[in-house]
């Protein structure tokens, strides 16, 4: 009997549908297969070996210190709940890193085109050195560096206000809560959301009607409007809702009381992050302004619009095309670079992890801050993604 | 009008005169692009640029809205002298239109926003005014259902009309062509010079234009200048251009090209 298997009229075996579904079908067979292999192994393995695993340990008091934390912590806290406070920790140095490693690298892509000769030589110079000596060795670097300051009354002090030195470490003014600060900064986050929807509509305005509406000065001056009146209505109730505390030396080794004190492990790892990233995002920003053709400003340019029209309407939008996916993974490595922390003996994530195999089992606390880790980078991908579909545009 | 002789101070306040130049030359590095061009173009004129590659028309065009400086010699632009003066380059920049060889158009902007971008910014007229003349616009270069596209949704001739319809929607006094048709496929070279023609056959505004397309100067042209290794070797009326030229350079360049 001859074989007629079709689909639409077409021999199975060369319909391209079905073949790209049977691919699918098969290589998801496979991958399943290759999993469920390796993880009966695995379990197998600690099973034979004895290795211990499981999540009981999480209730336990974890009764060892961590040096520096961002939320409250006693030894007599819970393994999950030091798993909290480490992951803060990363938290905060990502934040941080990728908030001031931004901002460098932009003021450096934007210096190294300038016409001016040498500040464009010497932001070349910074993104060569820095992009091209291993991270770990930097942190080294500025570790031994801050290592090296004179102590407490010798060291660094800036503006009477800013201490640098090798025990305390580096300490800035602060504000410190003082009469329900957390109300106060909702009366400024509802002050910015309002900024925000006048800055729109004085755009339409100015838009609609051809009179200048200055929107920018508009939503400026109702954010500070906002906050001022909130403020002065708590100094009317009764205190001011932040006081600033600056630091001050204290007692007989003069170290500084007040403000707010980060370890110099915290400094070193923060400066080597944000130095080390922000000569990656300088070539980004650099490589993104230069992606847009010169025609595109000269255009704009031609129709009368200003220099500093032509970067806001023409030049950023589609540079920042161009910026925003890699910025995004600069993010991701940062945050995985925060591990190096390990090194230089600044408690995140991972070297909390660490020390805590001693005690607990270590499979299951790797897989917990693998999953961590994995969480950061799928939170930077998304808000990445929500805001490239933004500026996405169709054509081009 | 007077190529030869120097171009006198009173012309340059001749109101007549929309574009003088005097003695311009250019220099990129040390390649001297621009050998000393003297011309003036009037008022309602249509004035079409040939000449070989690398001739310095582009540079000439490009300097009158300065997008090229150049470093010897004056040029007047409506009574405005070309100098470093921020405020007297934005004041040409907006009475001059520019049309590019690539489109140049804004591919993150709609085809109604790329039109109504300058307006609104610069001249600061209202969004629904801008919007009602873009338009008008589009229908006179003969696309007003392209309006909510973006550039890359078109073809090349569309989007040539485009830009052709955001630079007159500043309602410049001049417009610039740099060889608009030359990235075009032979079937969208006729639209685009159909639009061109019509604007030409208005005489609302003074038209520069360089191009190869010795049909459309023939028809609309009321001079043909020639340039030359930076300068200007002819300058003709179509008729006696083609016809009856002075110099041996046009009669070979005429050869090679038609
Ligand atoms: N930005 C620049 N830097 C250096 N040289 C330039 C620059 N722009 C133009 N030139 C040179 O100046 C000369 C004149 O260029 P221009 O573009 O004006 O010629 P053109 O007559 O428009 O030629 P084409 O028909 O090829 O467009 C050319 O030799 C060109 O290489
Ligand atoms: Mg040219």
């Amino acid at each position: 009997m001859r074989l007629s298997l079709t689909y639409q009229g077409i021999p199975i075996w060369r319909h391209s549908r079905i073949l790209s579904w049977t691919a699918q079908i098969v290589s998801g067979v496979l991958v399943v297969a290759a999993v469920a292999f390796f993880l009966s192994n695995v379990s197998s393995a600690i099973v034979q070996r004895d290795i211990p695993f499981g999540f009981s340990f999480l209730n336990r008091e974890y009764s060892t210190p961590i040096s520096e934390h961002l939320l409250p912590y006693e030894e007599s806290d819970t393994f999950a709940y030091a798993f909290l406070v480490a992951a803060t920790n990363t938290l905060m140095v990502s934040v941080v890193g990728v908030i001031l490693a931004t901002a460098l690298g932009i003021v450096v892509g934007a210096v190294q085109l300038s016409g001016n000769w040498v500040i464009s030589k010497v932001a070349t110079v910074y993104v060569e050195v820095f992009r091209n000596v291993p991270l770990i060795v930097q942190l080294f670097f500025w570790y031994i560096l801050l290592l090296g300051l004179p102590p407490v009354r010798e060291g660094i002090i800036l503006f009477n206000a800013i201490y640098l030195n090798n025990n305390a470490g580096l300490s800035f003014p602060w504000p410190e809560g003082q009469q329900r600060p957390g109300l106060w900064l909702l009366c400024v986050v509802l002050a910015i959301a309002l900024g925000v929807v006048t800055r729109v509509l004085l755009e339409r305005r100015e838009e609609r009607t051809g009179r200048p509406s200055y929107p920018w000065l508009g939503a400026i001056g109702v954010i500070i409007a906002g906050s001022l009146v909130a403020w002065l209505v708590w100094v009317a109730i009764g205190d001011a809702p932040y006081v600033m505390s600056v630091p001050a030396p204290e007692g007989r080794f003069g170290h500084p009381a007040g403000g707010y004190t980060i370890s110099i492990e915290l400094t070193a790892l923060l400066v080597g992050l944000i130095i080390y990233t922000a000569a990656f995002i300088a070539e980004i920003v650099r490589g993104g302004l230069q992606s847009v053709s010169r025609g595109q400003s000269e255009a704009s340019r031609s129709l009368g619009l200003g220099t500093m029209q032509t970067l806001r309407f023409v030049t950023f939008p589609q540079a920042l095309r161009v910026i925003v996916p890699p910025l995004i993974s600069q993010y991701l490595n940062l945050t995985k670079n925060s591990s190096l922390a390990l090194a230089i003996g600044y408690a995140d994530l991972t070297s909390v992890a660490k020390t805590m195999t001693q005690t607990a089992p270590a499979v299951t606390i790797f897989l917990i801050i693998m999953g961590i880790y994995l969480l950061y980078s799928l939170a930077y991908s998304l808000i990445g993604n929500l805001y490239n579909r933004h500026i996405q545009f169709t054509g081009g | 009008m007077a190529t030869e002789a120097a171009v006198t101070a009173q012309e340059a306040l001749d109101q007549d005169n929309i574009i003088v130049a005097r003695d311009v030359h250019k220099w990129f590095g040390n390649f001297h692009a621009l050998r000393g061009v003297t011309t003036t173009v009037g008022r309602g004129e249509v004035v079409v640029v040939i000449g070989p590659s690398g001739s310095g028309k582009s540079t000439f065009i490009r300097t009158v809205n300065r997008l090229e400086q150049h470093q010897q010699g004056d040029i007047f632009v409506d009574g405005v002298e070309m100098t470093d003066d921020v405020r007297n380059i934005d004041a040409i920049r907006r009475e001059v239109g520019m049309v590019f060889q690539s489109f140049n158009l804004f591919p993150h902007l709609t085809v109604m926003r790329n039109i109504t971008l300058a307006p609104t910014k610069v001249r600061k007229t209202p969004m629904d005014e801008a919007e009602a003349s873009a338009l008008k616009l589009l229908e006179r270069v003969g696309i007003p259902e392209q309006a909510e596209k973006y550039p890359g949704e078109l073809s090349g001739g569309q989007q040539q009309r485009v830009a052709i319809a955001r630079a007159l929607a500043m309602n410049p006094k001049i417009m610039l062509f740099d060889e608009p048709t030359s990235a075009l496929d032979p079937e969208m070279i006729k639209e685009v010079l159909e639009v061109m023609k019509e604007l030409a056959a208005s005489h609302q505004m003074t038209i520069v234009a360089i191009t190869h397309e010795l049909g459309f100067a023939r028809e609309v042209a009321d001079r043909i200048v020639m340039f030359d290794e930076g300068q200007i070797v002819e300058d003709l009326p179509p008729d006696e251009f083609f016809n009856n030229p002075r110099h041996e350079r046009v009669r070979r360049f005429l050869s090679q090209i038609l």
